[in-house]
């Protein structure tokens, strides 16, 4: 099967994710969830399951949150001298179906679309600066470095008797400088490689939206959402 | 007098880094996250964690000091985010978006002259309230009022110390 | 030619260079670290005072362009290609087929696919065109810079430090490639300290110290048969030739065993291979033990493991007699201590004095001993120098008073000079009866500070005499030296 295009995909996502943030009502909600939230886990089942469940158990302290402020309304259960009211569940229901439609698009989204070929379809498609295509490739490349960096880092301190992990401020503040120090180091050279390879005169790749008809499915189930989530 | 200079390939470049750095101190902290998240909700979660999501901002201001780089700072961190991508992608795109235009706001008051600590600090700060704002559209119904007051509070003093930090790290290692 | 440039208006970094080069014309730049010989090369390409708002005054002609003027200076990427230093820090893209799409798609080229296949081919990449960067070697990504730099059929290929952090394997390939560079008619600039690689293929030879140029040798004859002009190079830290081997260092008899590792077995991860098979090794006090091995043969993954940051499947580690291996790191204490190859991952706080004050030994005898340090205390590590920067990863490593200090490549990328006095170093900390390891696959470290070398290959550990690994080093090079 042809797989919709990176762009097809990330427009989805964000539209879906925006629609989720502004929709306030339980139908609104239910809609992007019962579309979005099983075909996502289906896809991320296999690769994310380790994130599905870190949500699940997210989902618990969200109840905590419930039960601590929104607790109003008539009750519902009594529990050992705790009484649960219908507010509880109203709310933790509202925000678990809206976190439930985000997760949906976004494991839609990390399934099936790479770092790579997203940048370039953003670059090519949409017409991405190369301000901010070349940035976010430079950013990916940095990242794998500075995570070996940081691994390094972490070392020396545990062997200098200093904490793996940062606690405090100041702690963050002891990663960030060397973090900065090489990091920077790095994009001078990088950057002043990449004006001897001629970027400043990259001009606009742009090539246009090509779309097939999968592309088309996408977009017509995304429009149907936000049609429906909205007249509702 | 032109206040948009242009961006030179050095300054893209340092921009990306300052993101994955963004990227790298957002992983670092992630199980602290996790941890208070199962603990103590999104609302305890946040309050531990918050200002480290403003950091892009001005850690690429401080360093860049053009017009527009804390923007790009924060948002350039969102997306590389989206791209790796971690499963908040499109959440922390929409969050780095406004951040980042919050921040910037900071610069924007000085009229883009100053890049100091003291800016850098008021931008933590300032990305603090659509961070807030958009808490509020995703998880209002289990935050009340006098929480999200609470959470902005912590919002607010959070991003402005990391803030300091941020600019403190900058001046330590710029040559 | 450049009368004068720099990076701050008030301060002039070079003085009067003035060379030329055609086609097929190679020119080596030799000079000690600090020189100004990448400054050089900033200078004359006009990324000095078109990028880095630095200034040059001066008259540059690269194939009928002007660099430092603006309207040219964008022209300059068409008829120049740079590989840089570090492949880490000019690599930007993804994958290499796109990276060396890069240049081509700057400067506007269209239907390039074919060429970007045959480029990669030639440098021996093609079946890792689609591969991560990041999952490249060393030596990979080298020559992935160098396919990037000459796909655009640049008339000049500019080299700066060209060998740095290559084993001899690499550096071989390297001036294989630098030389088939030259015999296709391009002008080559080669820069460089460690000059010995490089005096049979230069035809132009330029020496700089202190950013005025001392020596300039046009003609290859005249350059092998300046032999004064040779020695005295070495005076600038510069090499020219194989070092000479003047005595080998008698192995003393073992007063006491200090750091004693055997069967040492380790993998990162079960379903892996093994990274380490049987090590065994053995230091006597006052040893300085050198391991010496192709890059990725495991020797940062022994030291790791000797240093406990990692735990050996089988096998022991003991120091002093005290079995440590399955003691974790944390606890360990201070019996040894690993230095590794970039000195900012060794920093902790902002300020030079915070990182003295600490292990066992007072901060005023600290200051006392170490009077280098003496302006330096309130500045941030991170801005001293290169050379400043190593100097207190090392004093750091002293002030922990381990037993065994370990050392993970030190000399990458310094000059002779440089090398000389770590070298002191190493033989002041020693006499007071330490132990020091080194993983390296510099050769010159063999000479004159070895007590104990040790050839590592596929995972396994012996132990040689001083000649046998020199000549294990040297191997690989023997045709460039001839």
């Amino acid at each position: 099967m042809i797989k919709p295009k990176p762009t097809t995909l990330f427009i989805y996502g964000l539209v879906i994710t925006i629609l989720a943030f502004i929709s306030r009502r339980f139908e609104q909600l239910l809609i992007l969830a019962l579309v979005n939230t099983p075909v996502g886990v289906v896809l991320g089942f296999r690769r994310y399951s380790v994130i599905i469940a870190l949500f699940f158990i997210g989902l618990i302290g969200l109840f905590v949150n419930a039960l601590m402020f929104s607790n109003v309304g008539n009750p519902v259960l009594e529990f050992y001298g705790l009484v649960i009211r219908e507010g509880v569940f109203t709310a933790f229901v509202n925000v678990m179906l809206r976190l439930l439609s985000i997760l949906g698009a976004t494991l839609i989204f990390i399934t099936q679309v790479n770092a790579r070929d997203l940048i370039k379809s953003l670059e090519c498609e949409l017409g991405l600066p190369k301000t901010i295509a070349f940035a976010t490739a430079v950013g990916l490349r940095m990242l794998n470095i500075l995570e070996r960096d940081l691994r390094e880092i972490q070392l020396v301190r545990v062997e200098r008797g200093f904490r793996k992990y940062p606690i405090t401020p100041s702690d963050i503040g002891s990663f960030l400088r060397p973090l900065l120090s090489l990091g920077l180091e790095r994009a001078l050279w990088v950057g002043i490689a990449a004006e001897l390879r001629g970027f400043s005169q990259r001009s606009s790749r742009r090539v246009g939206i090509k779309i097939t008809y999968v592309d088309i499915c996408v977009y017509t189930l995304l429009i149907t959402q936000v049609i429906t989530v909205l007249m509702i | 007098m032109s206040m948009l200079k242009r961006y030179t390939a050095l300054d893209i470049t340092y921009l990306a880094v300052v993101a994955a750095i963004a990227g790298v101190i957002f992983a670092l902290t992630w199980n602290i996250y996790f941890i208070s998240s199962a603990v103590g909700g999104p609302i305890v979660a946040r309050v531990v964690s918050y200002g480290l999501w403003f950091i892009g901002a001005p850690l690429a201001a401080t360093l860049i000091r053009k017009p527009g780089s804390a923007f790009l700072g924060e948002f350039l961190g969102a997306l590389v985010e989206t791209l790796i991508p971690t499963y908040g992608a499109f959440t922390n795109l929409i969050y780095g978006f406004a951040q980042g235009l919050a921040s910037e706001l900071a610069y924007a008051l000085f009229k883009y002259r100053k890049y100091d600590v003291l800016q850098a600090s008021l931008s933590g700060a300032l990305a603090g309230f659509p961070c807030v704002v958009l808490d509020a559209l995703l998880f209002g119904e289990v935050f009340t009022p006098d929480v999200m007051v609470f959470i902005t509070i912590a919002a607010v003093v959070s991003g402005a110390i990391y803030g300091v930090i941020a600019a403190l790290a900058v001046k330590s290692v710029r040559r | 030619m450049i009368r004068r440039a720099g990076y701050r208006l008030d301060k002039t970094v070079i003085n009067d260079i003035k060379f030329s080069l055609s086609g097929g014309e190679l020119l080596l730049v030799v000079g000690p670290s600090g020189s100004g010989k990448t400054t050089l090369l900033l200078a004359m390409t006009g990324v000095l005072n078109n990028l880095l708002n630095g200034f040059v005054e001066g008259y540059v002609d690269l194939s009928g362009i002007n660099p430092l003027t603006p309207e040219d200076f964008p022209k300059v990427p068409k008829v120049v290609g740079v590989v840089l230093q570090d492949p880490e820090k000019q690599l930007s893209m993804p994958t290499p087929i796109d990276e060396v799409a890069f240049t081509l798609e700057n400067l506007g080229f269209k239907g390039f696919e074919e060429l970007l296949l045959s480029t990669l081919g030639r440098v021996g990449l093609l079946n890792k065109a689609t591969t991560p960067t990041e999952y490249l070697s060393g030596g990979e990504k080298k020559r992935l810079c160098i396919a990037a730099s000459i796909i655009h059929n640049p008339k000049l290929v500019i080299f700066d430090e060209p060998t740095a952090n290559l084993d001899p394997w690499g550096v071989s390939e390297v001036i294989k490639y630098i030389n088939d560079l030259k015999v296709e008619g391009r002008a080559v600039i080669v820069i460089e300290h460690k000059a010995r690689y490089f005096t049979k293929l230069a035809d132009k030879f330029l020496l700089i110290n202190n950013g005025r140029q001392v020596v300039y040798l046009e003609g290859r004859d005249s350059l092998n048969n300046s032999l004064d002009i040779i020695e005295s190079l070495e005076s600038y830290g510069v090499d020219t030739c194989k070092p000479k081997l003047k005595s080998v260092l008698k192995r003393s008899s073992c007063r006491e065993v200090v750091l004693e590792v055997e069967g040492l077995w380790f993998r990162y991860l079960p379903n892996k291979d093994y990274v380490l098979r049987g090590i065994n090794l053995r230091l006597c006090s006052g040893d300085v033990g050198v391991i010496v091995g192709r890059n990725g043969v495991g020797k940062t993954t022994l030291l790791k493991v000797i240093a406990g940051f990692y735990k050996p499947e089988k096998g022991f580690i003991k120091f002093l007699s005290n079995d440590f291996t399955k003691v974790r790191k944390s606890i360990k204490g201070r019996e040894v201590f690993y230095v590794p190859q970039e000195p900012d991952y060794m920093f902790i706080h902002s300020k030079v004095l915070d990182e003295l004050r600490v292990g066992t030994i007072p901060l005023e005898e600290v200051l006392s001993s170490e009077l280098w340090v003496k302006d330096l205390l309130n500045e941030s590590p991170y801005r001293l120098s290169h050379g400043q920067r190593r100097w207190l990863a090392y004093t750091i490593a002293k002030l922990y008073n381990p037993k065994v200090i370990l050392f993970d490549e030190p000399t990458a990328g310094l000059d002779l000079l440089l090398l000389k006095q770590y070298l002191s170093w190493v033989r002041e900390v020693v006499s007071q009866g330490k132990v020091v390891l080194i993983a390296t696959h510099d050769v010159r470290l063999l000479y004159e500070l070895a007590t104990r070398v040790f050839i590592m290959e596929d995972g396994c550990l012996r132990e040689v005499g001083v000649e046998e690994a020199i000549e294990y080093l040297e191997g690989p090079l023997r045709w460039s030296n001839d």
